[in-house]
């Protein structure tokens, strides 16, 4: 294996057509974080109009969106979507301080189960890192409070996004990422979720739910 | 895979017998071209994103070496490892040895064309390793025993008659006199059988599409959420990437997924892109024990430097292959490896060598529409001329072609038999095609006229009209 890293190595030393920068360059452009062409949408002027944004494309990628005013709506809609799915009223939901504040005992027939998902779980909740305004993408990054399987396994995915997370673009997003987890460092899985999962390998007949949610909610939470 | 490039006139003519093929063909050939230009049209900077996403790529290649290294870096920090293989026989086996040390009896796998030019499939079984492809189209043709027929869409030359006769052969335990009419049904019922699959398995093997040397991460986009349940459900992950994949930053990748996507499907964004680093953390519920890197060479180094350097920068979104004339006419299996299409006519003479994939660079009327829509603006046009030039330099065209060229090389170096000859042959071919101008059958030219008409030559010869008209022009 070593002999076969200092062949490739050598190899690609020598076949370089070497631009003028060095290897402390390569550091320096890692570091500097320059950003490409930035697109005009997702540059909106306040948060409502990324939030607005944010909303309208989500939608367009076929993700289901709510906007609450608070924590307190969050029973009501989830025991409402989990009929309108005709799933049992029981969730999975992930450990994050959000949901500390969530008063569940408003809807007495939802059982709410913390820890992983399993393959029994019809649906789970989970929390968003972010919300990219210009192409209504989730970022999820996964913690021991918000386990990345979460978003995968179960038929129907929920979210929970306070409106003040969400973000013009990506480049914004790693830019927070960078400052609450520190320069080169990622959560294990980072997710960008863009509606939920589909294919169209059968005839090119366009199909939701192929192995990741057939759902995907999006609480946009106003007041958190 | 066993190439069978070698036979791509054969392949041709078989799949332009083909009516199913042909069925599902023309269904294709409007469906991605329609969809990309939609989504660049909501787009007004996509043109500048191209250019960026070129840069980046040619900036890598130029120190594609402390690149990979500083990525090593990262991914050894994180707590995984890399694997460093120069080919394939290599890749393999260093895969083999990842799933035996952990007693895989069995690996999930998402779709990876760096796995199909490796063959880890036929491999991993010789050794009693069940591999089980999960990307839908990859699962269905897994079960017919078919390779890709696409980089982004593998089933696409199936009907859903031939899906739902694979199922109700290979699901032997279900009902075999189930109605399986519908997609909605048929992926149910796919997705029923894969979910034991994902739960069980001890490895999973992923591609990449991009590795970060920032963060030390590889990035999977899919969008039915297969590699994600691939990766993060086993108690291993592979990661099987060339080495030509990796991007310097996050806004890197961010710029060049605002590209893939939108070229690839038509999406804004795939459903699901992932940026997997590392083994499960210590207080982490979920996640793979060890995570591990298999960075593959296998002859790309070999193009760096080359005139097919360019090549390198090709992000697979598959767009160059949707808008081709000559794939949407024979589909992907007539090309007879991996890659289908223009990118696969540049790239496999160079992987399984030019003798083997000599016809390939023919395959194309250099219509140049690959190289508009190419994201990374990739000069596939020239470099197929490149290839073919190469052909001549090591003899390998067909006698035919080559025979014709120096007769014709003969007369066009003696203007005035030249000029008396095409006329000769421009009033015999009108005389031929009658008043609808359309000649249906042509003296050793069987291979253009059974499949279309030849359109007569329109009046007469350029020359004798530049004769008559020179006053008008001057
Ligand atoms: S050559 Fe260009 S268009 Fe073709 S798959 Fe690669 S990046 Fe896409």
């Amino acid at each position: 294996m070593t002999e076969a890293r200092a062949h490739i190595l050598s190899k690609l030393n020598r076949a370089i057509v070497r631009e003028d920068i060095g290897a402390g360059s390569v550091d320096d452009r890692i570091a500097t974080h320059n950003t490409g062409p930035l697109p005009k949408r997702g540059q909106d002027p306040d948060q409502a109009a990324l939030a607005a944004r944010f909303v309208q494309e989500s939608d367009l990628a076929g993700s289901d969106i709510q906007q609450l005013a608070s924590r307190d709506d969050v029973p009501a809609v989830v025991a409402a979507y989990l009929r309108s799915k005709n799933l049992p009223p029981e969730l999975r939901v992930s450990s994050d301080d959000i949901f500390g504040g969530v008063p569940w005992e408003g809807e007495p027939g939802l059982t709410i189960r913390d820890g992983v998902v399993d393959a029994a779980d019809g649906a789970a909740l989970s929390a968003a890192f972010a919300g990219v305004a210009e192409t209504g993408t989730l970022i999820m990054a996964s913690s021991p409070d918000n386990p990345a399987m979460h978003a995968f396994v179960p038929l129907v995915h929920m979210v929970i996004l306070p409106e003040s997370r969400i973000s013009g673009n990506y480049e914004a997003v790693w830019a927070d990422l960078r400052h609450q987890f520190g320069a080169q460092v990622m959560p294990r899985m980072l997710n960008m979720i863009t509606g939920p999962s589909r294919t169209a390998d059968i005839e090119q007949t366009l199909l939701m739910g192929a192995h990741g949610p057939q759902s995907l909610l999006i609480m946009v939470i106003g007041d958190l | 895979m066993k190439s069978t490039a070698s036979q791509f006139p054969q392949n041709a003519r078989e799949a332009l017998a083909d009516e199913t093929l042909q069925n599902v063909l023309e269904n294709f050939a409007d469906g991605f071209p329609r969809k990309r230009a939609a989504a660049i049209s909501r787009l007004d900077e996509f043109d500048d994103l191209r250019d960026a996403a070129r840069d980046i790529k040619n900036h890598v290649l130029a120190n594609l070496d402390t690149y990979l290294t500083r990525f090593e870096e990262r991914v050894l920090e994180n707590g995984g490892q890399v694997h460093w293989c120069r080919d394939a026989a290599e890749a393999c086996q260093t895969i083999l040895e990842i799933c035996q040390a952990a007693n895989a009896r069995t690996v999930t796998k998402s779709k990876s064309m760096i796995g199909e030019e490796i063959a880890i499939n036929d491999f991993l079984e010789r050794h009693d390793i069940e591999p089980v492809e999960t990307d839908l189209g990859e699962y269905i043709i897994q079960l017919r025993e078919e390779p890709p027929s696409h980089i982004i869409a593998p089933a696409i030359h199936l009907s859903k008659e031939q899906v739902a006769e694979t199922f109700v052969e290979k699901h032997t335990d279900r009902d075999p006199d189930r109605t399986l009419t519908e997609p909605r049904v048929m992926l149910d019922e796919a997705r029923a059988e894969l979910r034991g699959k994902f739960l069980g398995a001890d490895v999973g093997l992923t591609g990449a599409n991009m590795l970060v040397a920032e963060t030390g991460s590889i990035a999977t986009v899919t969008n039915e959420g297969n590699a994600d349940l691939t990766m993060g459900l086993p108690r291993v992950h592979v990661a099987l990437a060339s080495i030509e994949k990796i991007v310097p930053t996050l806004e890197d990748a961010s710029t060049i997924l605002r590209v893939l996507a939108r070229s690839a499907t038509g999406q804004e964004m795939s459903v699901y892109t992932t940026f997997a680093t590392g083994p499960k953390r210590s207080d982490d519920l979920d996640g793979p024990e060890q995570f591990h890197v298999v960075l593959l060479d296998n002859g790309r180094s070999e193009l760096l430097g080359s005139e097919f350097q360019d090549i390198l920068r090709c992000i697979r979104c598959g767009s160059c292959i949707n808008h081709c004339p000559v794939y949407s006419t024979v589909g992907g299996h007539a090309y007879g490896w991996v890659y289908p299409g223009p990118m696969g006519s540049v790239l496999s003479p160079a992987l399984i060598g030019l003798e083997d994939a000599h016809h390939l660079p023919n395959a194309s009327t250099l219509c140049g529409k690959c190289e508009t829509v190419c994201p990374m603006h990739i000069p596939l046009p020239r470099m197929l001329r490149s290839w073919r030039t190469r052909q001549v330099e090591q003899n390998l065209q067909a006698a035919t072609s080559r025979y014709g060229l120096e007769l014709w090389a003969f007369m066009a170096k003696r203007p005035r038999l030249y000029r008396v000859f095409s006329a000769m042959a421009s009033r015999v071919l009108r005389m031929m095609a009658g008043k609808n101008a359309r000649i249906r059958w042509l003296p050793l030219g069987g291979g253009w006229t059974s499949k279309r008409d030849m359109p007569a030559p329109q009046g007469p010869t350029f020359m004798s009209q530049w004769k008559q008209n020179r006053d008008r022009y001057s």
